[in-house]
C-alpha cells in the first residue's frame, strides 16, 4: 500500500514537472516579449556609443543618437543619426523593417533605399551587420530548441528556417532568467563556423529590462565592436513622424 | 574563386592540403578547375620535379652505364664508378631531407648532374689502375701507385668542378645558390668515395685478367685519338688560327642575348601553371599584378583619392594593363549609384559620407589599411615576358616621377576670387584632359584623339560656365525641385495645392542669376503656414534647394563639355558607357569647387601671389608587383651570371697555377673553358634561347668541369715529360694515356645533360642541351687547342721544358 501511494505522488510529481517544464519556443517568446513585445518599452531614445577596435588594435568611435518604436506584433521602428565623429554627423538611418530601410547622407542631402541584400554588409565598419541592427526578433526565422538549463539561465538553440533570409545558420543563445534577455549569443555561418559571439549586459529602467552595453565579437576576424548606450529613455510617447525620411533629414540636436 | 591565405602558415602545404581537395571535393564534377598563384604554381613545379625526377634519373642511370661499359668493357668498369655515383647521390639527397630543403624546378638537375659528373672521378681512378694491370708488382703496390698518381689531378678536378658550383652562392635567387652547394657537397662526396671506394674495391677483388682488359694502345678511341694528336703536333699554328675563326664568330652574337626570369614561363605550356595562365589572361586580365603604392596622410581626403584615381586611369592607358582599381573606384561608383555622377566628391565630408557605406568590407582591406594612411592602385598584366615586365616597370618609373615628385596643391575654388578660378580651371582643363586621353587609350585599345583641339574646345567652354537661365540647366533644376518639394518627405507637410504655388515661386526665383538662400527663406516664410514654418528646418530647405542649383550648374557643364567633345573622340570610344560614365565624372570635377594641381603646373599661374593653396603630400608612392619584381630579378641574373662567373674563372686560375706552379701554365689551361663559353653564349645568342636561371649555371659548370679535361692533360703531360720525354713526345703520349678517360668522361657528361631535354620544364631543356654541347666543346678544346698552345708557347711543365 505505502508502495503504492510512493509511486502514486511521484507519478503526480513527474507529470507536474513535465507539465510545468519550460519549452525552448517559450523562453523564445518571453525573449521577444522583452525585446519587441509586450515587456519592452513602447518606445526608446538613447544615445549610443560605438567602438570598433580592428584586429590590429586601432579604435574607431562613432556617437549616434537613437530612436525607436516597439511595434507590437509588427517590425519595430528605428531611426540613428551620427553625432560624430564631424565627417559624418547628421548621417542618419531609418529601418521600418526588413525590406525597408533608409540613408541619408547630410552631404548630398539625399535619402537613399537601401537594398536588402545589404543587409548582412557590415553597419559603419562595425562587426554588427544591418541585420543585426535591424528590427528583432527570432522566432520568424528560427526554430528554436532549449538544450540546457540552470538557475541562473536558459540556453537555447536557434536554427533557421530554411528560406529564412538571416545570416546566420544556427545561434546559440543564453538568456538570463532575471532580464529574460540574452546575455550572449554566438552565431554560426552556413559552413556551421563559429562567426560572432554577442555579450550584452542588461539593466532595468523604471519596469524594463534594456541591453545598455552590448559586445559584438567577430572570431572570424578577430575585430570587436562595443556599443553602449546612455541617457536612455523609455516611453515618451514618440510620434510616427519621427520615424519618416522627413525626420531623417533633420539635423541631429 | 579568389582565395587568401593567412600569413604565418605554408601556403604551399594549405594549397596542397586544404584548399585543392576541398575545391576538388565540391567543384570538379560540374567546372574546369584551374588554379593560378604563387601557392599552387610552387606546388605544381613540385609535381613536375618528382615527375621529371622518376622519369630522368632512370634514363641516365642506363645511358651512363651504357657509356662506362664502352669505355671499360668489364664489369668492375661499370660497377665501381655507378656506386660513386649511386652513393653519393644518396647522400646529397639525404642531406637535403635532413637540412628539410624542398624541391623546387631546378631540383631534377641535380640528381642527373651527379650521376653524370660523379661518374668522371671513378673513370679516372679506374683508367689509372686499368693501366697498372700489366705490371709485375703487387696488386697492392699497384693500387697504390695508381692511387697516387691519379690523386693530385682528380683532387684537382674535383675542387674545381665543385667550385664552379659554389660561385652560385652570389646568384642572389635561394633555388640558385641551393643548387650550387648542394652539387658542390655532390662533387666532394664523389670525389671521397671514388678515391677511397674504388681503389678499396679494388684491394678486395681482383685486379681482373689481363686479356679482358684493353689497355689503351687497343683500345678504338686510339683510333681516333692517335691521327688527332699527329695533326695537332703538325698544325698546331692552323688549329689555333682556327679556334680563333669560330671563337670570333660566335662572340658576335653574344650581344643578342635575351634574359627570362618570369618562371611562369618556365612550365611547359600544357601544365596547369601554363592553362591556368592562359586562362585568366582570357578572361580576367591576366594573373600578375602591377601595383602602385601611395603612403600619405589621409587617403581618404577628396585630394589624395584624386591623386590616387589618376594614376589608375595612367595604368589603364598602358598596353598590357588592365582592370586597374583602387578605392577611389569604390567611392566613385558608390557616388555614381546615389548622386548618378561617376566623380570624387569636391570635399572630405562627401567622401567620408560615401565611405560610410564602404566601411568594414573585405574588399577594402586589400587596398586600403585600417589607417588609411596607405592604399595600393591595383592592376592586371596580360603579359609574362621579362621584356614586358621590364618595359612596364620603365614606363612607371617615368610617369611617377612626371607626375608626383613635386607634391600637389589642392584649392577651394568657392573661397577664390574669380581671376584666379578662371586660372586655375585652365590649368585643371589641362590636366584632367591627360586623364581623358589614357581613357580613350584604354577604351579605344590604343587609339588617340586631338588633344589640343579638345583643349581649345573646354576653355572656351569654361568661359561660359553654366547658368540658371540657360535651358540645359533650367531643365535639370526643373526636376530636382520637383523631385524635391513634391516628394513624401519633403521637409514640410504642406498640401499639394501649396507645394505646387511654393514650386513655381522657387523655380522662378531660381531661374534669375541671383538665386540666393535668402530669398528662398523669405520665399518659404511667405509660403509655409505659421503653424508649421520652423526656421531651422526653412534653412535646411533653403541650403539645400541652393545645392540643387550648384549641381544642376555642373550636370550641365560636365554634358556640355562631353557633347562638345564627343566628335572628336574615337567610334568605338562613343559607344563605350563605361567611358561616358568616367568623362562625365572628370568634367564634373572641372565644375566642382576643389582644384587639385602639380606644384610645378602653378608656376605660370601670376594670380596666385599671396594665395597659398593647401599642400598635398605623399610620404611615398613607388610601383610594386610583378614588374618591379622580375626586373629586380633580371638585375640579379645579370650580375649572379657576371659575379659567378667571374669567381669561377678567378678560383680556378689560382687552383691550376698552384697545381701547376706557373702562371703561364695556368693561363693556358683555361683557354679551352674560355673558348668553350665564347661559343656557348654565342650560341644562346644566336639561336635566341633566354638566359634564365638554369641556363646562367652554365658558365661556372663548363668552368668547374671544363678544367678538369685541362686538367687530366696538363698533368698527364707533366708526367711523361718527369719520364725524360719530349715535350712533343709527352704531349702525344698524354693523349693516348689520358685521351680515352677525357673522352669517356665527357661522354658520360654529355649524356648526363642530354637527358635533361627530356625534361618538362624549358630551362632544363635548354639547360641540358647547352651543357652537353658545352661539353663537348671542353673535351674538344682540351684535346685541340690545349695541346696546340703548350707546343706553340712551351710553357714549363713537369721537371722539364
Amino acid at each position: 500500500m505505502r508502495k503504492i501511494t510512493f509511486l502514486v505522488t511521484m507519478s503526480i510529481f513527474v507529470l507536474n514537472v513535465s507539465i510545468w517544464a519550460i519549452t525552448g519556443s517559450e523562453v523564445l517568446k518571453r525573449v521577444e516579449e522583452r525585446m519587441i513585445g509586450e515587456k519592452a518599452p513602447k518606445d526608446m531614445e538613447a544615445i549610443m556609443r560605438m567602438i570598433i577596435v580592428s584586429p590590429k588594435g586601432s579604435k574607431k568611435v562613432r556617437e549616434l543618437k537613437a530612436w525607436t518604436k516597439n511595434n507590437i506584433n509588427e517590425d519595430d521602428w528605428r531611426v540613428m543619426k551620427f553625432l560624430s565623429p564631424p565627417d559624418i554627423k547628421n548621417v542618419g538611418f531609418l529601418v521600418l523593417s526588413d525590406e525597408q530601410m533608409y540613408l541619408y547622407l547630410p552631404e548630398f542631402r539625399r535619402i537613399r533605399r537601401i537594398a536588402s541584400h545589404n543587409k548582412k554588409e557590415s553597419f559603419m565598419g562595425s562587426d554588427f551587420s544591418y541585420d543585426d541592427m535591424g528590427t528583432s526578433g527570432f522566432s520568424r526565422y528560427y526554430e528554436v530548441k532549449l538544450i540546457k538549463e540552470d538557475d541562473k539561465e536558459w540556453v537555447l538553440e536557434l536554427s533557421r528556417k530554411p528560406k529564412a533570409d538571416k545570416p546566420y545558420k544556427r545561434i546559440k543563445m543564453w538568456v538570463s532568467k532575471e532580464s529574460e534577455l540574452p546575455a550572449k549569443m554566438e552565431m554560426y555561418d552556413n559552413s556551421d563556423e563559429l562567426w560572432k559571439v554577442s555579450e550584452e549586459e542588461n539593466k532595468k529602467i523604471g519596469e524594463y529590462w534594456i541591453p545598455f552595453k552590448i559586445n559584438m565579437k567577430d572570431v572570424k576576424k578577430n575585430s570587436f565592436t562595443t556599443l553602449e548606450m546612455k541617457d536612455i529613455k523609455v516611453d515618451q510617447g514618440l510620434g510616427k513622424e519621427i520615424f519618416t525620411n522627413r525626420f531623417l533629414r533633420r539635423r541631429v540636436k | 574563386m579568389a582565395i587568401y591565405i593567412k600569413s604565418g602558415g605554408d601556403p604551399i602545404a594549405t594549397f596542397k592540403d586544404v584548399i585543392k581537395p576541398t575545391v576538388e571535393k565540391y567543384l570538379s564534377d560540374t567546372v574546369n578547375i584551374y588554379y593560378s598563384g604563387e601557392p599552387s604554381d610552387a606546388y605544381f613545379a613540385n609535381v613536375l620535379s618528382t615527375k621529371d625526377l622518376t622519369r630522368l634519373i632512370p634514363i641516365v642511370i642506363l645511358a651512363i652505364l651504357i657509356v662506362l661499359y664502352f669505355s671499360f668493357k668489364s664489369f668492375k668498369g661499370v660497377l665501381f664508378p655507378s656506386l660513386v655515383v649511386l652513393m653519393a647521390t644518396t647522400w646529397v639527397f639525404g642531406l637535403m631531407g635532413l637540412l628539410h630543403r624542398a624541391m623546387n624546378i631546378v631540383t631534377p638537375a641535380l640528381p642527373v648532374l651527379l650521376i653524370a659528373l660523379g661518374s668522371a672521378y671513378g673513370i679516372h681512378v679506374l683508367n689509372k689502375i686499368f693501366h697498372e694491370v700489366g705490371s709485375e708488382k703487387t696488386k697492392l703496390l699497384r693500387l697504390k701507385i695508381a692511387t697516387a698518381e691519379i690523386i693530385i689531378p682528380v683532387i684537382m678536378a674535383g675542387i674545381t668542378t665543385a667550385v664552379g658550383f659554389a660561385s652560385f652562392v652570389t646568384a642572389k635567387l635561394n633555388i640558385i645558390i641551393e643548387f650550387g652547394l648542394l652539387a658542390g657537397a655532390g662533387i666532394i662526396f664523389a670525389l671521397i668515395i671514388s678515391l677511397s671506394f674504388i681503389p678499396a674495391g679494388y684491394g678486395v677483388l681482383p685486379l681482373g685478367k689481363k686479356k679482358r682488359l684493353l689497355n689503351y694502345e687497343n683500345h678504338y678511341y686510339t683510333q681516333f685519338l692517335n691521327p688527332l694528336a699527329k695533326f695537332v703536333r703538325k698544325h698546331s699554328k692552323l688549329t689555333l688560327f682556327f679556334a680563333l675563326l669560330v671563337f670570333f664568330l660566335f662572340l658576335i652574337g653574344i650581344p643578342r642575348i635575351t634574359r627570362e626570369v618570369n618562371f611562369a614561363e618556365y612550365y611547359p605550356k600544357k601544365s596547369q601553371p601554363r592553362l591556368a595562365l592562359d586562362v585568366v589572361k582570357e578572361h580576367f586580365g591576366g594573373a600578375y599584378p602591377l601595383t602602385i603604392y601611395f603612403k600619405g596622410e589621409n587617403i581618404k581626403s577628396a585630394a589624395d583619392l584624386r591623386i590616387l584615381r589618376r594614376a589608375e586611369n595612367y595604368l589603364c592607358s598602358i598596353d598590357g594593363v588592365s582592370l586597374a582599381f583602387s578605392v577611389a573606384d569604390f567611392i566613385q561608383e558608390m557616388n555614381f549609384q546615389l548622386n548618378r555622377r561617376f566623380h570624387i566628391p569636391g570635399s572630405n565630408s562627401g567622401v567620408a559620407n560615401l565611405w560610410f557605406f564602404m566601411e568594414g568590407r573585405d574588399e577594402l582591406r586589400q587596398i586600403v589599411t585600417d589607417d588609411l594612411k596607405e592604399s595600393l592602385v591595383f592592376s592586371k598584366l596580360s603579359h609574362t615576358d621579362t621584356k614586358f615586365m621590364k618595359n612596364i616597370q620603365k614606363k612607371m618609373s617615368v610617369f611617377l616621377k612626371r607626375e608626383f615628385s613635386e607634391g600637389f596643391v589642392r584649392f577651394d575654388m568657392d573661397k577664390l576670387p574669380e581671376r584666379l578660378r578662371q586660372s586655375l580651371r585652365k590649368e585643371e582643363v589641362k590636366y584632367i584632359l591627360d586623364e581623358i586621353s589614357w581613357l580613350v587609350s584604354y577604351y579605344g585599345q590604343g587609339k588617340n584623339f586631338d588633344k589640343k583641339q579638345a583643349r581649345i574646345i573646354l576653355l572656351s567652354l569654361i568661359e561660359t560656365m553654366p547658368e540658371s537661365e540657360n535651358p540645359d540647366v533650367k531643365e535639370r533644376i526643373e526636376d530636382e525641385f520637383k523631385n524635391y518639394i513634391f516628394s513624401e518627405y519633403f521637409d514640410f507637410e504642406i498640401s499639394s495645392r501649396l507645394k505646387e504655388e511654393l514650386y513655381l515661386k522657387l523655380i522662378t526665383a531660381a531661374f534669375k542669376q541671383n538665386f540666393r538662400k535668402d530669398e528662398i527663406d523669405r520665399i518659404l516664410k511667405a509660403s509655409i503656414p505659421s503653424s508649421i514654418y520652423d526656421k531651422e528646418i526653412a534653412d535646411d530647405v533653403a541650403n539645400t534647394l541652393v545645392f540643387r542649383v550648384k549641381e544642376a550648374k555642373r550636370f550641365s557643364f560636365s554634358e556640355r563639355a562631353y557633347l562638345a567633345l564627343k566628335n572628336i573622340f574615337p567610334e568605338d570610344v562613343k559607344k563605350n558607357g563605361n567611358f561616358k560614365k568616367k568623362a562625365l565624372g572628370l568634367f564634373y570635377e572641372i565644375a566642382d569647387s576643389l582644384v587639385i594641381l602639380p606644384i610645378n603646373k602653378l608656376k605660370g599661374i601670376p594670380e596666385l601671389k599671396g594665395i597659398v593653396g593647401e599642400t598635398v603630400e605623399f610620404q611615398k608612392i613607388d610601383q610594386s608587383g610583378f614588374p618591379a619584381v622580375l626586373t629586380r630579378l633580371d638585375r640579379f641574373l645579370y650580375i649572379s651570371q657576371f659575379q659567378s662567373l667571374i669567381l669561377a674563372l678567378i678560383v680556378t686560375f689560382i687552383l691550376m697555377s698552384l697545381m701547376s706552379g706557373s702562371l703561364l701554365l695556368g693561363s693556358i689551361s683555361l683557354t679551352p673553358i674560355l673558348f668553350t663559353l665564347g661559343i656557348i653564349y654565342g650560341f644562346l645568342g644566336w639561336t635566341g634561347i633566354p638566359l634564365d636561371y638554369a641556363t646562367m649555371m652554365i658558365a661556372s659548370i663548363s668552368i668547374g668541369i671544363g678544367i678538369d679535361y685541362a686538367i687530366h692533360f696538363t698533368h698527364g703531360v707533366g708526367l711523361n715529360m718527369d719520364k725524360g720525354r719530349s715535350l712533343e713526345e709527352a704531349v702525344h703520349l698524354t693523349y693516348l694515356e689520358k685521351g680515352k678517360a677525357i673522352i669517356t668522361n665527357s661522354m658520360a657528361v654529355i649524356v648526363g645533360f642530354l637527358v635533361l631535354l627530356l625534361s618538362s620544364m624549358s630551362p632544363l631543356r635548354h639547360f641540358g642541351g647547352t651543357m652537353a654541347g658545352s661539353m663537348f666543346l671542353a673535351a674538344f678544346s682540351a684535346l685541340t687547342i690545349l695541346p696546340a698552345l703548350i707546343l706553340i708557347i712551351r710553357p714549363k711543365i713537369g721537371g722539364k721544358k
